[in-house]
């Protein structure tokens, strides 16, 4: 919304406002008007009713409060207007508690040390800096000077306007269409209100009024006039200027518009910071998107093709601006979904993938079809298309449980507990519907009715030994310790056993080499002769 | 004469499969379709366009999902071993410069009269404005 203009709500001449009669109530039209309804006699005013003169009359016509001169310095002829219009303006509460500040400051041509300060709330003054001095109207002598150089400055401001209508031309649509959103219920009283005004057309003001309220009306709903607006702007600037001197009604621009939706806004209790909101911080752009994955039950597996069709309806997927951004996005989504899809799995308990082919044999099978002729059948069915089942069992279950569905149900019954005793990883822990594979996919038990095999697997279960099992447990842990205890033990001896073998070879060698020593050592009378002459002795010796 | 493996007799695929199974079914019949389509006022080359694009996506598709951890190596393997991707292409997309490689009949020079490779190698900055390709490489 641009903050750089003054802009004059219809209303801003009207003073700070006295009680109103009983039974007139206030409103805002669409255009930002306020207007005064009195329920009872269902008429509505824009002057405002107060409580001594106690009753309007009807046949009052609502009056357009006294059109103010911009006071814009592009827009203005002369000096004077300057004042500052905030005291003026009792609406806009949060406005006015903020103070004025300085926007823009120009050296003034031609007159040194005086500076041409625009606020941010669009008023102007004249301010010398050497004296601290500041004046709302200018003196005559720097009158000429400012002129000039506003004429020039009125180019510069014409091309920016230009550019900065175009960046808000997106914000703006938003905006309008929220104030679509929320003007509803008043443009309802709008409407009644001037289809009464129809009765006093007579007066040419109220006709003006009415003129107004319809064609900002209409720049409110449609583009197009808003569009046209903006092409012939600069048109429609130099009619205006000519009207303001003319003192004429004021017509209702771009800014007065702004003005009014940001007066809307703040009824609504939305500050700027909302408005500027709307653009979402790309995470929470993010964060939506990824709700809206979540909640079409998109699969993760899939690709962005096959997916995004599902999702371009969804309000939510324009959260993000990009078709690159969702990609991005969708890609992230996935990673994560198909961790969490994982990590289930993991937790899921496995399902042996033959119990759901024999439970769909006990459904489907019938002597009456051959093996083919029933693959052929039911070559749809997940059960028959399950890669874990190969063909060749499948085909042998179906055989096993045919044959067996034309025995008798006794037989089938007596071959069934046969197996159950047979059966030695079935505990009393074991109920009907966690049977260990080696009942559960056994053709056995699946060929014998359900509530027969459950009464007779039941039994059965009851009469096995209690905490058997447990039992077990403990005895193998036991057992198991000691079977570990003996084994170390015996690992021990061996190792002593080789240890005191080493050392005794050890001592052998040793003496061994004493025994050498010493005879070495033992010279006799021959002295190293004795050794030569009896090498009988010696390698009898040696060969020991 | 050997014998004939259908889907039945085969041993299963690793797990997981399933999961992308739909996808790739897919996958299949867009290129039965594309292989199928009319190829009257068509280029030589024109026709093998649709054919390099599925398996590009493809290819693309289970690679990603190997990158994502949606299907484990052992299965990433098999599926490179029947097939489905091309894993020429997957080992080209490792190389630096090659990340988004559409085809390698793009980057295979010597079937070019000027020893080049495809436009589509060339990136869209270095293109002037009349030309629109749907470039491959990977500055884009």
């Amino acid at each position: 919304m641009s903050s750089g203009y003054p802009h004059h709500g219809p209303s801003s001449g009207v003073p700070p406002p006295p009680p109103l009669a009983p039974g007139w109530t206030e409103h805002r039209a669409p255009t930002g008007h306020m207007y005064y309804y009195h329920a009872e006699s269902k008429t509505s005013t824009y002057t405002r009713p107060v409580a001594p003169p106690a009753n309007v009359p009807l046949s009052q016509p609502p009056v357009y409060p006294p059109a103010q001169p911009f006071q814009n310095p592009n827009y203005r002829g002369g000096f004077n207007y300057n004042r500052p219009y905030n005291a003026q303006q009792g609406r806009r509460s949060r406005h006015q508690d903020k103070p004025d500040k300085p926007k823009t400051k120009r050296a003034i041509p031609n007159a040194e040390p005086w500076l041409f300060v625009t606020t941010k709330k669009g008023n102007t003054f004249i301010h010398n800096p050497e004296t601290k001095e500041s004046l709302w109207t200018a003196p005559d002598n720097l009158k000429d000077a400012i002129e000039s150089m506003e004429k020039l400055s009125l180019e510069e401001e014409r091309e920016r306007e230009r550019i900065r209508r175009r960046q808000s031309a997106l914000e703006r649509q938003r905006q309008e269409e929220e104030e679509a959103l929320a003007d509803e219920q008043e443009f309802d009283e709008a409407a009644e209100y001037s289809e009464q005004d129809e009765g006093e057309g007579d007066e040419t003001n109220s006709h003006g009024v009415k003129r107004q309220l319809s064609a900002a009306a209409e720049g409110d709903e449609g583009d197009e006039e808003y569009y046209d607006e903006e092409e012939d702007f600069d048109e429609e600037h130099d009619l205006k200027r000519m009207r303001l001197e003319e003192g004429g009604p004021v017509e209702f621009t771009e800014d007065d518009i702004a003005w009014q939706l940001g007066a809307m806004a703040e009824d609504y209790g939305l500050g700027d910071e909302d408005l500027e909101g709307e653009d979402m911080a790309p995470d929470d752009g993010a964060l939506l998107f990824k709700d809206l994955l979540n909640d079409l039950q998109i699969s993760p597996y899939s690709t962005w093709d096959n997916e995004m069709p599902k999702m371009v309806e969804d309000g939510r997927y324009t959260a993000l601006p990009t078709t690159k951004m969702r990609k991005q996005v969708f890609s992230d989504w996935c990673q994560e979904r198909i961790a969490v899809l994982k990590a289930a799995k993991e937790k899921e308990v496995k399902r042996d993938p033959r119990i759901a082919y024999l439970e769909f044999l006990e459904l489907n099978a019938t002597p009456k079809l051959y093996w083919p002729e029933f693959k052929r059948k039911y070559k749809k069915e997940p059960a028959m298309k399950d890669a874990k089942v190969t063909d060749k069992d499948r085909e042998k279950y179906y055989r096993d449980y045919i044959a067996r569905t034309k025995t008798s149900i006794e037989t089938r019954e007596s071959d069934l507990r046969k197996h159950l005793k047979a059966v030695k990883d079935l505990t009393r822990n074991n109920s009907i519907d966690n049977l260990p594979p080696s009942i559960a996919c056994d053709i056995r038990y699946i060929a014998v009715p359900r509530d027969r095999r459950d009464q007779i697997v039941e039994s059965h279960i009851r009469s096995l030994p209690e905490d058997a099992g447990e039992k077990d447990a403990a005895k193998d842990i036991l057992e198991r310790q000691q079977k570990a205890l003996q084994d170390r033990e015996a690992a021990v001896r061996r190792e002593q056993f080789y240890n005191s073998k080493d050392i005794a070879r050890g001592k052998e060698a040793l003496r061994e080499t004493e025994m050498q020593i010493k005879r070495a050592m033992n010279v006799g009378r021959e002295g190293l002769l004795g050794h030569l002459d009896v090498p009988k002795d010696t390698s009898e010796h040696d060969e020991s | 004469m050997p014998p004939i493996r259908t889907r039945n007799k085969r041993k299963p695929p690793p797990d997981g499969f399933e999961d992308i199974e739909d996808t790739l079914l897919e996958f299949e019949n867009k290129m039965k379709d594309a292989e199928n389509a009319p190829h009257e006022g068509k280029r030589r080359n024109e026709m093998l366009w649709p054919i390099f694009q599925i398996s590009h996506q493809r290819s693309r598709y289970i690679y990603d999902m190997y990158l994502k951890e949606g299907i484990t190596r052992e299965l990433y393997d098999w599926l490179l071993k029947n097939k489905y991707a091309d894993p020429l292409l997957i080992a080209k997309w490792k190389k630096q410069g090659y990340e988004k490689l559409c085809c390698l009949k793009c980057i295979q020079t010597k079937e070019t009269n000027f020893g080049s490779t495809c436009i589509c190698r060339v990136p869209k900055a270095r293109m002037s404005k009349e030309t629109v390709v749907d470039g491959c490489a990977s500055s884009d």
